[in-house]
């Protein structure tokens, strides 16, 4: 075993060395483009392609680097010709083929230069054909893409045209430069002030945060609507949300307030929860940010409502008027991105994700906040440098080399403890072949228990040590007793299903959740990992078989606890990937008979299954639960529907204008429970796969993005 | 443990009943019937054929594409037969192939007999080595078949223990088949 283990690494060293592209001094030949379609292309690059893969081409979220080292070890082998196509069917996702072949030439001839390689005299075609390696070393030339920051802070940032729709020339709607600042201003009387004891023990008919509560639940103490009355359900009113950009929010809301955001024009507005009238709006800007993410999680306190705008901008406004109270900008570099955000007692805080400017002194982190005040308490990194704890777990890599653990998914919080516990995402490079010879990577894909009014760390367990396959732990950690145990659960990407004691952070027990072929042994005492024999002899630009695909498994759509039954219900997808050597190749699981999407119920205390439910769409919201024994959760394929909570069955079903993307949540105003749910087209990984795997079986819509809302009849109960 | 206290208690309290002997027989008869069971009835496989992995660009030529088989191992002799339809081209070759687990792609180990264009039938028989028996059973053999449009691959599906098919849209006990995979260490 040591020593097979040893051969691995030496492996792996062998295969870092290779990946070093940007170090190679070899002879450079001039590449067939020229210098005037660089510049064109880089236009074309700025309007249509930055949105995800950052200005800098430095990648962002689901969308890979595409310049440097990582760039260069799975597309070096390749061609010029295949680059072209690659880009030309498949990108922009939503829209593929919407440029001219002239335009995606340009554009990979951009892409060339920001790769080192030399302009010449003849111009990039369509059937040019010539190894990538053989013109380019990944470096790419000083300024290049500093020029680019000017216009791309300004323009749409090019994601908007296609999500609004083939042919949907009529910019006048969303894309016209719009009316900003507060168009309407609030004059709400009846709005109670949220203490840290409301947030403890939230009012009954509430949805005061991301999960509901602080524990990560997502299920609600209502009753009104039940299995026997669910199927009488129906549509009370419905709110448009812009289209374009990723669409994935929370409804929440308090004392009859519903608080709705888009990140299109990043909008704040409030709406009577019950009757869909809005009660104020205030557009912040700006619109469509270059190398955003989807907005997920907004955050109440006192009368503030907490809004973090894609230019990584936190806003606190006025629950009331939609006044800015105050403003900050927790990130440190101008790509950075706030990810989750949660207020734990008096404390905001703000994860940062998307810390990989190519430029690296910039690291993610999640910052402490005075949420009253907007004053920074505390900082605490994600990634651990040299000469810190858990400093020596990355190899040779320098602080500097050192990125990713994003935190781009809220954290729960557990008052008696004091201790908030946040997930981080992969190392990046994401695949060990990037990183070179190396180690766990702390604290990449890992579970934090952090002192909210401090920053300081209690204790941590890393669910994937050196992460190789853009599988993240990311995800919500939920806390749930039994007895006098206190433990954590979480499902990561390759859907282990995790349980530790949350008071010490030890290991206590681990479950795949949907078939997973990338672990070959877990060790059943400490959690530790150990992956296939190839995926760690996997040398730079060589695919592996990944299940699941980077799309998880489990993803952002968040699980559920229903503490009656003590089950854990989750939203899975299922499908794999060849990855790692250059364009992702997706395919079904095997022993799923076709079906991408399972919804899964565990019974915590024993870790046993106790039902499940398959279908042929993935599902693309979290799940929520109700005291009233009513489950619900919604699918790419336009469906939302209400389930029996202890056996799974469908008690009600309505088609949406577009995918169920989001996070539903339910609420009661006047003695009326209503359950609202976003539909959003655009998405990321749990999105894209399907929409590859799906194409021309199912059709949606690439308009009707909005926020439905359902109750039941006046006269039921 | 509980069992065999319980059938002690039954013995030392019965003469006629079970005694020592009596225990042993019918022991005997016992697993010799366990024994006998799994030796006579052969052992089932089936296999659900999907598109080999793709992109945006190749996703046309397998959309629709699907298939089942199953296999029947008869002391070291497997039989495979099943059908495919929706290929986007005429299917060219099959075989059976050793990976290193459900998903992972790996090498052909022999063809098997073709029928049909885009829609047929797939077959073959074969005595299988010690090492391919072990293969069979820890999931690591599948059927692939290869088609014109998808020369190097346009549909496969591994060897899997016989299983309740996930219907869409009903619920089921417990978590529903999942192929294990990863080794549990203590
Ligand atoms: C909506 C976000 C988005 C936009 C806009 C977008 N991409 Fe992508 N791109 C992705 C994602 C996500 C992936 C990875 C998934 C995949 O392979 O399809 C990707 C993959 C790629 C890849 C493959 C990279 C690799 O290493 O495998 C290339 C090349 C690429 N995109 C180029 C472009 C170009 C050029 C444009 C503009 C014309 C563009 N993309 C627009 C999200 C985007």
């Amino acid at each position: 075993m040591k020593t097979r283990y040893g051969v691995a690494l030496t492996v792996i060293a062998i295969a870092g060395t290779f990946s070093g592209w940007s170090a190679a001094t070899r002879a450079q030949q001039s590449a067939p483009y020229t210098d005037q379609q660089a510049t064109v292309g880089q236009a074309a690059y700025t309007q249509s392609c930055a949105a995800c893969h950052g200005r800098t081409l430095s990648g962002g979220g689901e969308a890979p680097a595409l310049a440097g080292a990582t760039f260069m070890s799975s597309w070096g082998p390749h061609t010029t010709q295949e680059l072209f196509t690659r880009i030309r069917t498949s990108m922009p996702p939503e829209n593929p083929n919407s440029l001219s072949a002239d335009s995606y030439a340009s554009i990979v001839a951009f892409i060339l230069k920001a790769n080192g390689a030399q302009a010449g005299s003849s111009a990039l075609t369509p059937e040019t054909n010539i190894a990538i390696v053989s013109v380019a070393n990944g470096q790419m030339p000083a300024g290049l893409t500093a020029a680019a920051a000017a216009p791309a802070a300004q323009g749409r940032g090019g994601r908007g045209r296609g999500g609004r729709g083939r042919g949907g020339d009529d910019d006048s709607t969303a894309a016209a430069p719009a009316r900003m600042g507060l168009t309407l201003a609030g004059t709400i009387k009846s709005y109670s002030s949220i203490t840290p004891e409301m947030l403890a023990s939230p009012p009954e008919g509430d949805w005061l945060m991301h999960y509901r509560n602080y524990s990560g639940w997502n299920n609600s103490p209502l009753t009104q609507i039940t299995p026997r009355n669910a199927g009488l359900l129906q549509l009370k009113w419905a709110w448009p949300l812009e289209d374009g950009m990723r669409q994935q929010m929370t409804p929440l809301v308090h004392d009859g307030v519903m608080f709705l955001s888009t990140n299109v024009s990043n909008t704040v507005q409030a709406l009577d929860a019950r009757t869909g009238d809005l009660l104020w709006e205030h557009r912040l800007g700006p619109m469509n940010t270059p190398g955003q993410n989807a907005t997920r999680t907004m955050a109440l306190y006192g009368n503030l409502v907490f809004y973090p705008a894609t230019d990584a901008t936190l806003y606190a406004l006025d629950a009331r008027t939609g006044n800015i109270v105050w403003k900050t900008r927790p990130a440190e570099f101008p790509d950075d991105k706030i990810g989750g955000i949660m207020v734990a007692k008096d404390k905001l805080l703000v994860g940062i994700t998307r810390c990989n400017e190519l430029d690296a002194k910039d690291h993610c982190f999640i910052a402490g906040y005075d949420a009253a005040t907007g004053k920074q308490l505390w900082k605490f990194y994600t990634v651990a440098r040299k000469g810190t704890p858990g400093g020596d777990t990355w190899g040779n890599l320098t602080d500097d080399q050192r990125s990713g653990a994003d935190t781009w998914i809220a954290g729960t919080y557990d008052p008696q403890l004091n201790l908030a516990f946040w997930g981080t995402g992969q190392a990046k490079g994401s695949s060990r072949d990037q990183r070179g010879p190396n180690g766990d990577a702390l604290y990449s894909n890992t579970t934090l228990a952090l002192d909210p009014d401090t920053g300081k760390l209690k204790w941590f367990f890393q669910n994937a040590p050196g992460e190789t396959l853009d599988l993240d732990e990311v995800f919500e950690r939920t806390l749930i007793d039994h007895g006098s145990q206190k433990t954590l659960m979480t499902v990561g990407k390759s859907g282990l299903m995790w349980k530790l004691d949350r008071v010490t952070g030890k290991f206590l027990d681990v479950k795949e959740t949907v078939f997973q072929n990338v672990w070959a042994a877990i060790d059943m005492k400490t959690g530790r990992t150990t992956y296939r024999d190839d995926i760690l002899e996997k040398k730079p630009g060589q695919a592996v078989a990944s299940c699941p695909s980077p799309s998880g498994g489990h993803n952002w759509q968040a699980t559920s606890y229903d503490p009656s039954n003590d089950l854990l219900l989750l939203p899975l997808s299922q499908n794999c990937a060849m990855y790692g050597g250059g364009p992702q190749l997706f395919y079904e699981m095997p022993g799923t008979d076709g079906n991408l999407g399972r919804l899964s119920a565990y019974e915590t205390n024993t870790m046993r299954p106790v039902w499940s439910f398959q279908q042929r769409s993935p599902f693309l919201t979290s799940v929520i639960t109700t005291a009233g024994g009513v489950g619900f959760v919604g699918d790419f394929d336009r469906t939302f529907r209400a389930f029996d909570i202890k056996t799974g069955k469908t008690l009600w079903e309505t088609r949406l204008p577009t995918t169920a993307q989001g996070y539903p949540t339910t609420f009661s105003v006047g003695g009326e429970q209503f359950v609202a749910v976003p539909t959003g087209y655009n998405g990321g990984s749990p999105e894209q796969k399907p929409t590859t795997m799906l194409r021309g079986e199912i059709q949606r819509p690439t308009i009707g993005h909005g926020v439905y809302v359902f109750g039941l009849p006046k006269n039921v109960n | 443990m509980t069992d065999s206290t319980k059938i002690r208690s039954v013995s030392d309290g019965s003469a006629r009943g079970w005694g020592p002997a009596r225990i042993k027989k019918s022991l005997i008869v016992l697993l010799a019937v366990l024994a006998f069971v799994p030796l006579a009835a052969a052992e089932k496989y089936q296999v659900y054929l999907s598109p080999l992995p793709h992109n945006d660009e190749t996703q046309p030529l397998i959309i629709g594409s699907k298939g089942t088989a199953t296999a029947t191992l008869d002391g070291d002799t497997i039989t495979i037969s099943g059908t495919f339809t929706g290929l986007s081209g005429r299917a060219t070759k099959a075989r059976l192939s050793l990976s290193r687990g459900p998903g992972i792609p790996g090498d052909a180990q022999f063809d098997l007999t073709l029928e049909g264009d885009t829609a047929g039938k797939v077959s073959g028989q074969k005595k299988l080595d010690a090492s391919q028996l072990a293969a069979l059973r820890s999931r690591k053999l599948y059927i692939q078949i290869d088609s014109e449009k998808m020369p190097s691959g346009h549909l496969w599906g591994w060897l899997l223990e016989e299983h309740e098919i996930a219907g869409e849209d009903v619920p089921v006990k417990g978590s529903g088949y999942l192929p294990p995979f990863a080794v549990r260490t203590k």
